[in-house]
C-alpha cells in the first residue's frame, strides 16, 4: 500500500483504535516517509497540547459578567409579567369585579344625581352659602349604601386584616400570597 | 499534586471550571437571578476561552460569550441533569461561533493582523518559556486563521479543549467519520504551519 494510503491514518493516529495503531505502526517500521510523518504528527500534537495549556483569558470578567446579567434582566421581566398566571387571572377577576358592581350600582335607577345632591342637603340651611359639607359627604354615602356595595367594602377590609373569617377572602388571599 | 497544579488552581487556570451543585442549577433554572450569577461567574471564563480560541478575536468572543449566557437563560428549564453543563455551553458557544465565521469569512483573518496576546493568562515559567509559549500560541492561531469554519470547530474542540471524537461529534451534530475527516485536514494544514516555523527557526518575536 502506498504512503497517500496511510496519511490519513497517520494524522489521525490517536483516534484509531488499537488494531489500527498496530498496523500503522506496523507499515512506518518499514517505511521511513511514513515513520517520519508519524513523528511529525506527534510533534505537533505536543506543540498544540502546550499551546493549548494557556487559555484566553477574559479582559474584564467583572464587567461582562454584568453585562450578562443586564442583558438577561430586562426579558425575564417581561416573561414573568406574562408567565404569572396568578397576576393575570386576579387582574382579570378584578376587573369582571368592578364591572359588575357598575352594574349592580345602577345609578340610572336613582334619578338625577343633582337631585340627590339637593335633598341631601338640611332644609334649613338651603339658603346658606355655607354648606355643611359634612353633613353633605354623610348624606351621599348614606344614598349610595346598597347591598352590593356592603358585600365589596367588606371583602375589601377583609383583604386588609389578617383576622378576617371570610372563607372566600381567605382562600383568594392564600392562592395570591397576600 | 504537583507545583503546577497547585498553581493552576490558586490561579484559577484550570481548563474546566467546577461543575455547580444540581441545586444551584435548578434555581437558575427557575429565574433565580442570584444563581444564574453564581452560574455565570463560574462559567464565564470556560466559555470566554472556547469563543476566544474560535473567532481569535477578543471583542466577538465577548459578545458570543454574553448571547451564549442569555441563549442558556432563556432556556435553562429545558437542563436535564444527565447533559454536563459544559457540553451544552460548547454546544451554543459552537454554533454562534459557526454562525459567525460563515457569515463573516474576513473575520477569520482578524487575529492574524491583530495579534493580542497581552490578556493571555500567564502560565508559570521563565521569561523565555512566556516568550516561547506566546509564540506557539500565534502560531496555532495563525494556522487555525487558516481553516475553514467547520475544520477550526473540529480542531478547537479536539486538539485545544481535549475532549472526544464522541463528544464533538455530538456537540456539532456531526458523525465521528466527518468529525475524523475534517480533524484530518486541520491537522494537515496546522502541521504545515508548526513546520515552517520549527524547521526554519524564524522565531517572529525574537
Amino acid at each position: 500500500m502506498n504512503c497517500e494510503y496511510w496519511e490519513e491514518h497517520l494524522y489521525l493516529y490517536r483516534e484509531l483504535n488499537a488494531d489500527e495503531q498496530a498496523a500503522v505502526d506496523h507499515h512506518a517500521a518499514t517505511c521511513a516517509r511514513c515513520r517520519a510523518l508519524l513523528e511529525d504528527v506527534q510533534q505537533q500534537h505536543a506543540l498544540t497540547r502546550e499551546a493549548a495549556r494557556e487559555k484566553p483569558a477574559v479582559p474584564s470578567p467583572v464587567r461582562l459578567t454584568e453585562a450578562i446579567m443586564g442583558s438577561i434582566t430586562p426579558a425575564r421581566r417581561k416573561q414573568s409579567m406574562i408567565d404569572n398566571a396568578w397576576l393575570r387571572y386576579g387582574m382579570a377577576a378584578a376587573s369582571v369585579l368592578l364591572i359588575v358592581m357598575f352594574l349592580f350600582e345602577r345609578p340610572w335607577a336613582h334619578g338625577q344625581p343633582e337631585q340627590r345632591i339637593v335633598t341631601a342637603r338640611p332644609p334649613a340651611e338651603a339658603h346658606s352659602p355655607v354648606m355643611d359639607t359634612q353633613a353633605f359627604l354623610e348624606a351621599t354615602q348614606q344614598k349610595r349604601v346598597t347591598p352590593e356595595r356592603s358585600r365589596f367594602a367588606q371583602y375589601a377590609s377583609c383583604i386588609q386584616h389578617d383576622d378576617c373569617d371570610n372563607a372566600a377572602v381567605r382562600n383568594f388571599k392564600t392562592k395570591m400570597k397576600l | 499534586l504537583t507545583a503546577r497544579s497547585i498553581y493552576r488552581i490558586m490561579f484559577g487556570l484550570q481548563n474546566m471550571p467546577k461543575p455547580l451543585t444540581p441545586e444551584i442549577i435548578r434555581q437558575a433554572a427557575r429565574g433565580d437571578h442570584h444563581a444564574f450569577r453564581t452560574l455565570v461567574e463560574t462559567h464565564q471564563a470556560f466559555a470566554y476561552a472556547v469563543a476566544f480560541r474560535f473567532t481569535g478575536h477578543a471583542g466577538d468572543a465577548e459578545d458570543i460569550v454574553q448571547e451564549a449566557f442569555v441563549r442558556l437563560w432563556k432556556h435553562l428549564h429545558l437542563y436535564r441533569p444527565e447533559v454536563k453543563l459544559t457540553t451544552w455551553l460548547y454546544r451554543i458557544i459552537a454554533n454562534l461561533c459557526l454562525d459567525l465565521l460563515k457569515s463573516r469569512p474576513e473575520r477569520q483573518r482578524r487575529s492574524a493582523v491583530s495579534i493580542d496576546n497581552s490578556h493571555a493568562v500567564a502560565a508559570p515559567g521563565t521569561p523565555e518559556q512566556y516568550v516561547h509559549q506566546q509564540e506557539l500560541m500565534g502560531a496555532v492561531r495563525a494556522a487555525a486563521d487558516e481553516l475553514t469554519p467547520v475544520q477550526r470547530a473540529v480542531f478547537v474542540l479536539r486538539d485545544l479543549e481535549e475532549l472526544s471524537v464522541a463528544e464533538v461529534s455530538d456537540i456539532l451534530s456531526m458523525s465521528a467519520g466527518n468529525v475524523k475527516s475534517n480533524l484530518y485536514y486541520a491537522r494537515r494544514k496546522v502541521g504545515e504551519r508548526l513546520k515552517t516555523l520549527y524547521r526554519t527557526d524564524k522565531w517572529p518575536m525574537l
